[in-house]
């Protein structure tokens, strides 16, 4: 009895001691994985040691000799105790955009983090230029962030990063916010993001378009739109006639305001959304374009009509449509023979209809063929009443 | 092996670990290599691309009516006589090392450019190897489980890239066919390496518990990857345009981008995260089978053995995958050697179904 028992405690101890073993085993493993990783890591930094910067700027200049350089500037943020930040330019100049980082690291006290920013901005000259070998750059950068905003700007793009923004830390910031929210009043895309250029710049029939941003007596400003043929800007249009391009250009909801005034006294106000349909057919001379262009939204204020009823109400919106169609019509009128570009992406449709890649010039070809437009406004509401 | 009921794969199971035997690292780089040649059909060259799969997945249906607890390299030794079944056989176990190999390189190539770039490729192959080795180590079951999860959480990974329908246009698909029947068939061609690893089917179908419904099985797992594929293609080219597809090296993380989820700043990194569970899964799977082959050839019975054998493996396989290298040498390499290994898994499939029926009929003959 005593002695089996003697073994039984025996092999219990043995199983532990076994289990003991075991454990201390697996904790060495552990260890040495564990160093073997982190070995890896031993030149990587943490990130307060990196400069975060919320926006660069790309500007192209040719030097005396005529070639070409780079000028890049970072604006980086600068923490310092408490909740103030300051931001900083810091500019690298190079025959070639990688290369501004070897010439910008020579004044920076820390290292730079390509690709966290929220907001490109383009000098006229490196648009002008072309795009494609900027593109390229950021294509190949797996650390960009793919959805940061691009806009265009009048003059060198250290401007636009050092202006001062009251209560911003720097103004990319400030840029980014303007972009955003400018399609929720001016019929602007939400797509003016890296992403999109990739898009618009390398598929067939379609242009690339731009917000253009300047420094104006009262700050910071959305003035128009960038045109690109390929990947060079050739031309801008204000906001006024924007307005109508994007509605017949963008294939998503657009939002913004449209109206009537006939004098000081008379005039009416409408808020809408539009979603266009375009239709591509070939004929004898070339092809036929029709946009068909629904437009959806609210009266805010009416001095024009002094009862609202039903027919008044249908002769607003006929009013209002034949307006859109006229202003949209006067648009294509100048965009086939002044920008000779296609601005509203027509290409596309007849490329994905008559076939991709049988070496059309599709700005060509649509600056020469016809594009009817067709605008059917519908109110939907006319707010609590009219006083 | 052992066969007791318990560690026979149920229904679930068998649709998870042959789906898990396709699913991998092609998955990336798919709609890229697709869209060079079929363009905007490159959606239609991928389902065309499914015969590939479906092919196996026929085979072993019929194989399974004939041999249901006999697997291909017991019958290829029996009908091709004992060496030139064994040869076959290494041959074959031959093509799943190189899988494991191209799997595990491809994982590095994306791991260091776009998550971890200051791991050293030893570093990864590593993890990848060892991940695959110790699920060997424990068995056939848990190896079954993992598919099960990492097929769930690719369907629902795929799914949220269905975000970008918003975005898209849906006229980069057009014109249909409009690239012409001959580059489709060149870009479901190119399709091909995403599907290897059906060839497993032939090696498992003995190791199902339900035998009678072996078509159901493995239809819905060719079903199943074909489904996922042509998803991840069409949302590509639906969101990018071919042109951008084709210029990217792994054109899914770029529309990953798309999606904006709350909380999250991008979603490439959470798409990452789970594919790269999707890759120790299949690099376990493809493990198991080339273990499972040398064991068959060796005739060893004991599992001590057997972990001797994973061990074995390893350094040939670590040295494969830094062998490969870069992204671009790789696919070189592989461009080379895929279309051979497929082509011989083809014809040695072919040749045993082809046997077995010659066989089948003489055995009639002689009881009629």
């Amino acid at each position: 009895m005593n002695s089996s028992s003697y073994k039984e405690v025996e092999t219990v101890n043995q199983i532990k001691n076994m289990k003991n073993i075991k454990n201390i085993l697996l904790i060495c493993v552990c260890v040495i994985i564990y160093t073997y990783y982190s070995a890896a890591m031993v030149d990587e930094k943490t990130i307060e040691e990196y400069d975060v910067s919320s926006g660069f700027g790309v500007d192209l200049y040719r030097d005396a000799a005529g070639t070409v350089k780079y000028s890049i500037p970072f604006s980086v943020l600068v923490f310092r105790g408490g909740n103030r930040q300051y931001s900083m330019i810091k500019t690298g100049e190079a025959p070639t955009g990688a290369e501004t980082r070897q010439n910008r690291q020579l004044k920076t006290d820390k290292q730079f983090l390509i690709g966290s920013q929220k907001v490109l901005v383009f000098s006229e000259s490196l648009v002008g230029y072309g795009l494609k070998y900027n593109a390229d750059i950021e294509f190949n950068n797996t650390k960009i962030n793919d959805r940061a905003i691009i806009v265009v700007c009048e003059g060198r793009t250290e401007d636009i990063l050092r202006y001062k923004v009251k209560g911003y830390a720097s103004s990319p910031e400030y840029i980014e916010g303007m972009v955003k929210n400018s399609m929720t009043n001016d019929f602007f895309s939400r797509e003016y993001t890296i992403l999109n250029m990739y898009v618009r710049l390398d598929t067939e029939g379609r242009n690339l378009v731009l917000p253009y941003m300047k420094i104006s007596d009262k700050g910071l400003e959305i003035t128009g739109l960038a045109l690109f043929k390929g990947d060079k800007m050739v031309n801008k249009v204000e906001v006024d006639e924007a307005k109508f391009m994007n509605m017949m250009r963008e294939n998503e909801l657009l939002r913004g305001y449209l109206s009537i005034q006939k004098n000081s006294d008379e005039f009416m106000n409408f808020y809408g959304n539009t979603k266009r349909r375009v239709k591509c057919n070939k004929v004898k001379e070339g092809y036929e374009f029709e946009i068909i262009i629904d437009i959806k939204g609210d009266v805010i204020a009416n001095t024009l009509y002094k009862e609202f009823n039903g027919k008044t109400k249908k002769e607003l919106e006929k009013a209002l449509s034949k307006d859109v169609e006229k202003k949209c019509s006067e648009f294509i009128n100048k965009m086939q023979n002044e920008y000779k570009i296609d601005c509203l992406e027509l290409g596309m449709y007849a490329a994905s209809k008559y076939g991709r890649d049988t070496g059309v010039d599709w700005n060509e070809v649509v600056s020469n063929s016809v594009i009817k437009v067709k605008a059917n406004v519908k109110v939907d509401k006319v707010g609590r009443g009219a006083y | 092996m052992d066969k007791s009921k318990y560690h026979l794969l149920s229904d679930s199971e068998a649709v998870s670990i042959l789906a898990g035997f396709m699913i991998g690292v092609g998955f990336l780089a798919l709609p890229n290599q697709v869209a060079k040649e079929a363009k905007n059909d490159a959606g239609i060259a991928t389902i065309v691309g499914g015969i590939y799969p479906l092919y196996f997945a026929l085979l072993s249906i019929y194989y399974c009516k004939k041999h249901p607890n006999e697997d291909i390299l017991k019958l290829s030794k029996r009908y091709l006589g004992n060496i030139i079944g064994t040869i076959c056989n290494i041959l074959f176990m031959a093509q799943f090392i190189i899988y494991i190999a191209a799997g595990a390189s491809g994982y590095k190539n994306v791991l260091v450019t776009y998550a971890a770039r200051f791991l050293t490729p030893m570093r990864v192959f590593f993890i990848v190897i060892g991940i695959g080795a110790y699920v060997n180590f424990v068995g056939l079951k848990p190896l079954a489980r993992i598919n099960k999860i990492a097929l769930f959480l690719t369907i629902i990974v795929t799914s949220i890239l269905s975000m970008s329908l918003i975005k898209g246009r849906y006229l980069n698909f057009l014109p249909v066919l409009g690239t012409g029947i001959n580059k489709i068939i060149k870009g479901s061609l190119e399709s091909a390496y995403a599907y290897s690893g059906m060839e497993g089917v032939l090696l498992l179908y003995p190791l199902m518990k339900n035998k009678d419904k072996i078509a159901a099985i493995s239809l819905k797992a060719v079903a199943l990857v074909i489904g996922i594929y042509s998803w991840i293609v069409l949302m590509s080219i639906y969101y990018l345009g071919y042109k951008v597809t084709s210029k990217s090296l792994w054109p899914v993380l770029l529309v990953t981008e798309s999606a904006n989820l709350p909380f999250i700043n991008s979603f490439r990194l959470v798409f990452l995260l789970f594919w790269s569970l999707n890759v120790f899964k299949l690099t376990a799977n493809e493990y198991y089978a080339a273990v499972y082959i040398i064991q068959d050839t060796l005739k060893i019975k004991k599992s001590k053995h057997r972990n001797m054998i994973i061990l074995g493996v390893m350094p040939i396989i670590i040295w494969l995958c830094l062998y490969l290298g870069e992204e671009v040498k790789r696919r070189a390499i592989l461009d080379y050697i895929i279309p051979k290994a497929i082509l011989f898994s083809i014809f040695y499939a072919a040749v045993i179904a082809i046997a077995i029926f010659i066989n089948d009929k003489k055995k009639n003959k002689s009881i009629g």
